[in-house]
């Protein structure tokens, strides 16, 4: 179970590790979002959870559009686990940033307010440089099956 | 030798290369420590200490190694020359190998910032530190080469513009604005760009030059009413002129690189959701699906963002038009990247690329650093460049050394020469 309190504290841990503010978190009711650096945090108190994500393909409503993506890519991350830091791919418009378009995320959730604030730094660091992979590189190889995957289908 | 102790010895040059340049400023160019002293008295009470500890540092330093300023000069050209050879070397070995190489390339990188770290150390005490911490590892290098003469703090207040230690959260509306005529905001009662001063031809005529800014760039000075007065209007205009152009900007308002590693690895991430991406992509991809060529000028941390860009063009064209990567690629390649001051290594393959880097330049090993935190996503998908103009144009204030306006521009006339300009004069 994680508390509010709790999960302050860890994203208050990881603005400090990458220079950001906590100020830059929004209030609503018990829950609070916002961006802090590179990563996404949104505290679902009905939930006791706390959703961190990762950008991979920012503000395109048309990438994300594609019926096939997330299943092909949520595939690859069942299979893949260490790959995605044993989080899955979601497309959406956060909480801190409704005007945009859709973005497609990495997303992992904690629930465990037992851990120590450095392990979830570690935890978290670990998964900025994952969601920075598929952000450059990974995106694109498993994009390159996806279109083989919808060639072959589309054959006779 | 292998090209990983190669990779290792260049970056060591190329490190020898930019102490040389700065010491043979700091030695020889008196009236560019005046511009320097000018230049940080907006810095209050503490900068008009290091004005005068700056000037003394010069008057010092000219004594004992003046008559060395013009041949280590041209050491530095030459050894950032070879280094820029290597690292190409590396990009090429890193494509053709995949992971692996990337993997190996990464140890090479990391010792060879051992080293550096090691020999700075010796120099500069605590001042240096590996990689991504910007402010140490720029500070630590020219308090080094400068005889350590000038203190860690009077050279932070001279870089502290450049790597917007401090933040300036007041261009944050304008992040990932397009801006055409006037410099104004882009869009359907503003379609054009900015033209050559003096120019007669409607917006339109010319070719079409886009450009993205890097750090410490301002959009609008409220203290100053007209928009060409500085910040990326200006270089615009400067573009525009140079190249007889109608220039398109995309406004980047990224604060800086950050002032530690933690903070600059987590900046180079938050290029995966920077504003200034999301115009760039879609004018890529736009000009890859009507095969209408794209050029696009590209400064500092704008390299980063336009990288960014690219990987994302591709990446739309492949699940959207249901391409290959090699298929993006080629569509691509009607995009034309030149570069100033930036990254050496991680450009997608797909568009061309021209680069051009002053060895003198601070930022460019910098952005080299950061990028060494995230290896494989650098290597995997790196292209070379067609072209890479290797200069040295060395300022004793760094910001000159890296400026685009007063440094890159002339140089790319330098090397370009006069457009066939089809501009009349008004």
């Amino acid at each position: 179970m994680l508390d509010g309190t709790t999960a302050r504290k860890y994203a208050a841990a990881w603005a400090r590790k990458v220079g950001a503010n906590t100020s830059d978190l929004k209030e609503a009711g018990s829950d609070f979002f916002g961006l802090l650096g590179s990563l996404g945090f949104e505290y679902v108190a009905k939930e006791q959870t706390l959703i961190v994500r990762g950008y991979v393909f920012a503000y395109s409503a048309s990438f994300n559009a594609k019926p096939d993506l997330l299943p092909w890519l949520n595939r690859i991350a069942a299979e893949q686990p260490a790959s995605v830091s044993n989080g899955v791919f979601e497309s959406r418009t956060p909480r801190w940033e409704p005007e945009k378009e859709p973005s497609l995320f990495l997303r992992i959730d904690i629930k465990d307010g037992s851990q120590p604030e450095s392990a979830v730094v570690s935890r978290l660091l670990k998964f900025r440089d994952d969601a920075m992979l598929w952000d450059r590189t990974k995106l694109t190889e498993a994009l390159d099956g996806l279109v083989r995957h919808r060639r072959q289908q589309r054959q006779p | 030798m292998a090209w990983g102790d190669g990779f290792v010895s260049a970056w060591n040059s190329a490190t020898g290369a930019a102490r040389s340049a700065v010491s043979a400023v700091a030695t020889g160019v008196k009236d560019v420590a005046d511009a320097t002293a000018n230049a940080v008295q907006k810095l209050a009470r503490e900068a008009q200490v290091i004005a005068k500890t700056a000037e003394h540092a010069v008057e010092s330093a000219a004594k004992t190694v003046a008559s060395a300023a013009v041949s280590a000069a041209e050491k530095a050209k030459a050894a950032a020359q070879w280094a820029a050879k290597e690292t190409e070397k590396a990009v090429k070995l890193a494509a053709q190998k995949g992971v692996e190489a990337a993997k190996v390339t990464a140890k090479a990188v990391a010792t060879a910032y051992k080293a550096t770290k090691k020999a700075f150390s010796t120099a500069a005490a605590s001042a240096a530190t590996a990689a991504c911490a910007v402010e140490n590892w720029v500070v630590g290098g020219i308090a080094m080469t400068a005889g350590a003469v000038l203190s860690k703090p009077p050279l932070l207040n001279l870089l502290r513009p450049l790597l917007k230690l401090g933040g300036n959260a007041s261009q944050k509306p304008f992040d990932g604005d397009v801006l055409g005529s006037g410099c104004k905001k882009r869009g359907a009662t503003n379609p054009g760009g900015v033209m050559p001063e003096g120019c007669r031809q409607p917006p339109g005529s010319l070719p079409k030059i886009s450009y993205v800014n890097g750090i410490n760039t301002v959009y609008t000075d409220p203290q100053d009413p007209n928009l060409f007065s500085g910040g990326i209007c200006k270089t615009m205009q400067g573009i525009a002129n140079a190249t007889c152009s109608e220039v398109i900007g995309v406004y980047n308002a990224t604060e800086g690189m950050g002032k530690d590693l933690d903070e600059c690895i987590d900046n180079i991430a938050k290029a995966s959701h920077a504003p200034a991406v999301v115009p760039l992509r879609n004018m890529m991809v736009e000009a890859a699906r009507s095969k209408q060529p794209m050029t696009l000028f590209a400064h500092s941390q704008g390299g980063l963002i336009t990288q960014e860009a690219v990987a994302k063009a591709k990446q739309q064209l492949m699940n959207e038009d249901n391409l290959t990567s090699e298929e993006a690629e080629q569509a691509l390649s009607v995009v034309s990247v030149k570069s100033f001051g930036t990254a050496l290594m991680g450009w997608p393959k797909g568009p061309h690329y021209e680069r051009f880097t002053n060895t003198a330049d601070p930022v460019p090993p910098v952005i080299t650093g950061a990028q060494t935190s995230f290896p494989i996503a650098t290597w995997k998908d790196s292209a070379s460049a067609e072209a890479h103009d290797v200069f040295t144009d060395p300022h004793v204030n760094p910001i000159g050394s890296h400026s685009i306006d007063d440094t890159y521009l002339p140089e790319y006339q330098r090397v370009k020469g006069a457009p066939h300009c089809a501009c009349k004069a008004a």
